[in-house]
């Protein structure tokens, strides 16, 4: 039963992920934590290994389909690394259940945003 | 930052500045984000794992099914507006984060 809910839980998670190029750790991690009771932490080390497969074909489609900055890329991402690496640190030192809450407040803030600054006209049907 | 305390991969923060900023058109900031989450996750993944955080079987299954939904999501962002997606996704992150804090 664990096998399938993991599989359809990285299923949406992958759909969205291509879509939206997020990397769905905030639909794998709520998942694992509320459908099969998986540590925060642990839900968290998960959700970037599964992210790390799941990033790499999306961003290869992409790619083929001419839909990416390169430059951009390199620009962004080594800063991006300096902070992922402090912020895997940070997190083992916070205890689980406050790190569900940092979670849940950090989803509730994205959630307000995405409601609240989501100009329409960027969907496929205008371009 | 994000990423790697709370496991997200960083791409809900990274796509609006890459289109709100540096005006990049929405597809391709969602070809670039998804570019730049790669060494984000596997820093993360990294640190997590020697930790003995990481339930490399969980990555297994859940990995598996991502990656087919990723090509699915991939092919089919062409075909549907990205603000509705947005909406979906902003309701259920909001339902999510009162579940979690009320549990």
């Amino acid at each position: 039963m664990d096998i399938v809910i993991g599989l359809a839980l990285g299923l949406i998670a992958g759909v969205f992920s291509g879509m939206l190029g997020i990397g769905g750790g905030t639909i794998t991690i709520p998942g694992m934590f509320l459908l099969l009771e998986v540590e925060q932490h642990t839900a968290q080390g998960v959700a970037l290994g599964a992210m790390l497969l799941a990033a790499l074909v999306g961003a290869f489609i992409h790619r083929r389909q001419k839909n990416m900055d390169l430059t951009v890329a390199m620009w962004i991402a080594p800063g991006a690394v300096v902070f992922s690496l402090l912020g895997a640190w940070a997190a083992g030192a916070i205890m689980a259940e406050w790190l569900t809450r940092v979670f849940a407040i950090a989803l509730l803030v994205i959630g307000c945003r995405m409601l609240l600054f989501n100009r329409g006209g960027q969907g496929v049907s205008t371009r | 930052m994000l990423a790697g305390l709370l496991g997200i991969g960083g791409g809900i923060i990274l796509v609006p500045v890459m289109t709100g900023l540096l005006w990049l058109d929405q597809h391709k900031a969602h070809g670039t984000s998804l570019a730049i989450i790669v060494p984000i996750a596997l820093a993360g993944t990294v640190i997590y794992a020697l930790r003995g955080d990481v339930n490399w079987a969980l990555v297994a299954t859940i990995g598996s099914g991502s990656v087919v939904g990723a090509i699915v999501g991939a092919k089919l962002m062409m075909k549907v507006p990205a603000h509705r997606l947005r909406q979906v996704f902003g309701v259920y992150t909001i339902a999510i984060a009162i579940l979690l804090l009320l549990r």
